[in-house]
């Protein structure tokens, strides 16, 4: 009977584990006839800022708003937790439960014949953390004018008051797509801190960039979408345990991927026993070039690893 | 009022909408209901500079009824909702944390009622200040009651005619809706062309059915004179609001459907 017990405890802590995180099963979309995404299965943890990595037309953005909802996979299921933790929801339904609890930032921003604070008094009441003091600091963090008409702004100061806007929303799931696109260097720094700043430890965030060195010391775990596929998903831990990060100035044979800089190379080689606990520090671009030179090797190595979160 | 009420949830979603659709098309509802006023300045202009005998009386305000019925229906339906198929603002709308039926009832009350409303007010406001004018006339009500009156001794069906109109301009505004919200680019046009379409199968099929069922009438008179005795029977004003009325159902199930499945 204890035995019994104990299983039934073990089985509620898995399923428990498993509600926590948005679980895409065997996902398939395509436009037509043509395919962008097959089969791909992964599992997003609660309190993380994904970076969402790959290059142009692989599916990032369809993959991000299949996730928000506004795409019906072909085929497959996204799952999402409610914020209660017992209800899983289907994006595509578009529950107001879950709307409530995500924010979706789009690549190309809408300027409104409105004030930026008009705009987010107007909106922000559809969200119930949304905080209108949030949303004046981070416009204020990000040097932006809440008073100025949106369809007057540049780019760079729309995508400022919608990034502000998402931020000051409080919802547990943010999915922005190219965020920093149209930001100046300054903005950028900015945007690193406050995403930091106004993010609790619940709320789970997916970045798809182009953009890597943007946002290089704020995302963790990585997801590399190919086409079609996923060729990694992994933590920056996981990625240091089986990748070595080379700033040194000798030449390695077994480098993946080398690429000079001032004075020295970046070289991405595998993990070697030999190699010391590793210091150095993950290089997204360098990653991103070598893992798209070595498709089967890197998808064969994180595979390994059992730590994987693509399944 | 709670916020967690559905009526609260309602009213809060509902006010929000009111607010877009004024920032929307606020100014183009005041100019469509102020077309009286705009019109007879215009008139007035041509006067003064000597292209016009006279300036516009309200026979000229009463034909703008129809022109005003005609911008709102074309244009309105997708100035205020035509944006959700647009990727950059659609996904505003829906992901904004209200219900799909809030959604959806909130944009019928705006289209059918609000909108109208505001125009339909603007526009009488405008006839009764220039009926002070000697030159206008009497105002459109007083006109309408004189016309309607006559109309009425003639046992003309008043009843039949303000069901019929109000129907059929909710079907309209709720086909151009569809339009705007199914047609990614130049909504208006090609719903335009699909209400033509739908309207040559509609008469193709009312002929049909008109062939068939004179085709099993035995009687010596005419077809018109058959379809006439059978449609007393089936009582025509009944007849009418209900096909207008089914399809206006019809109609709004597509609408809620459409914002339901929209993929962006």
């Amino acid at each position: 009977m204890q035995c019994i017990n104990k299983l039934i405890h073990y089985y509620k802590l898995e399923y428990y584990s498993q509600i926590i995180m948005i679980r895409i099963d065997n996902l398939s979309f395509s436009y037509g006839k043509i395919p962008v995404l097959e089969h791909i299965t992964m599992k997003l943890e609660e309190g993380r800022i994904y970076g969402l990595l790959g290059e142009n037309g692989v599916g990032k953005t369809t993959l991000l708003t299949l996730l928000c909802g506004l795409k019906e996979p072909d085929e497959g299921s996204i799952t999402v937790p409610g914020a209660d933790g017992n209800t899983l929801f289907n994006p595509y339904s578009r529950r107001m439960k879950l709307l409530q609890d995500q924010y979706y930032l789009p690549d190309d921003v809408f300027g409104y014949n409105m004030t930026a604070r008009r705009y987010a008094g107007l909106t922000g009441i559809f969200w119930p953390h949304f905080s209108m003091e949030n949303f004046l600091s981070i416009m204020a963090e990000l040097e932006n004018d809440p008073d100025k008409k949106m369809n007057r702004m540049s780019a760079g100061q729309l995508k400022k008051v919608y990034i502000s806007f998402a931020l000051a929303t409080g919802a547990r799931y943010l999915y922005m797509d190219e965020p920093t696109n149209g930001l100046d260097i300054p903005s950028k720094a900015q945007f690193r801190k406050t995403l930091l700043k106004y993010t609790g430890d619940g709320t789970t965030v997916v970045i798809s960039t182009h953009q890597v060195r943007d946002l290089e010391n704020v995302i963790d775990p990585i997801i590399i979408l190919d086409r079609r596929d996923v060729l990694l998903a992994a933590s920056l831990e996981e990625i240091s345990l089986k990748l070595h990060f080379d700033y040194g100035t000798t030449l390695r044979e077994d480098a993946l991927y080398r690429e000079q800089l001032p004075g020295n190379f970046i070289q991405v080689c595998p993990k070697d026993k030999n190699d010391a606990p590793d210091e150095g520090k993950v290089n997204l671009e360098a990653l991103f070039n070598a893992v798209r030179l070595h498709k089967d090797y890197i998808k064969d190595i994180f595979k390994k690893q059992g730590g994987q979160e693509n399944e | 009022m709670s916020d967690t009420t559905r009526c609260g949830i309602f009213y809060r979603y509902f006010s929000y909408d009111l607010r877009r659709a004024w920032y929307n098309c606020g100014l183009s509802a005041v100019c469509v209901g102020a077309l009286p006023l705009i019109f007879y300045l215009f008139s007035l202009l041509f006067y003064v500079l000597g292209l016009n005998s006279s300036p516009t009386d309200s026979t000229a305000t009463a034909a703008l009824i129809p022109v005003a019925y005609i911008i709102y229906v074309l244009v309105f339906p997708a100035k205020l909702y035509g944006e959700i198929t647009v990727r950059r603002t659609g996904g505003n709308f829906l992901m904004l944390p209200a219900s799909i039926g809030v959604k959806f009832a909130s944009m019928l009350l705006i289209l059918l009622l609000v909108v109208p409303l505001v125009i339909a007010i603007i526009f009488s406001a405008c006839d009764l200040l220039l009926s002070i004018i000697p030159s206008y006339g009497p105002n459109l009500m007083a006109r309408a009651s004189d016309d309607l009156s006559g109309l009425l001794g003639s046992g003309f069906s008043m009843r039949l005619l303000a069901s019929t109109t109000i129907e059929q301009f909710f079907n309209c505004v709720l086909f151009f809706t569809l339009g705007a919200i199914i047609f990614k680019r130049k909504k208006t046009g090609k719903t335009i062309l699909s209400y033509i379409a739908f309207v040559m199968i509609l008469v193709i099929i009312v002929l049909l059915i008109a062939n068939a069922i004179s085709a099993n009438v035995e009687f010596e008179t005419d077809l018109k004179n058959d379809l006439s005795d059978y449609l007393k029977e089936w009582h025509f004003e009944l007849f009418c609001n209900t096909v207008n009325i089914a399809f206006g159902v019809l109609l709004g199930l597509l609408v809620h459907r459409r914002i339901k499945k929209i993929e962006l």
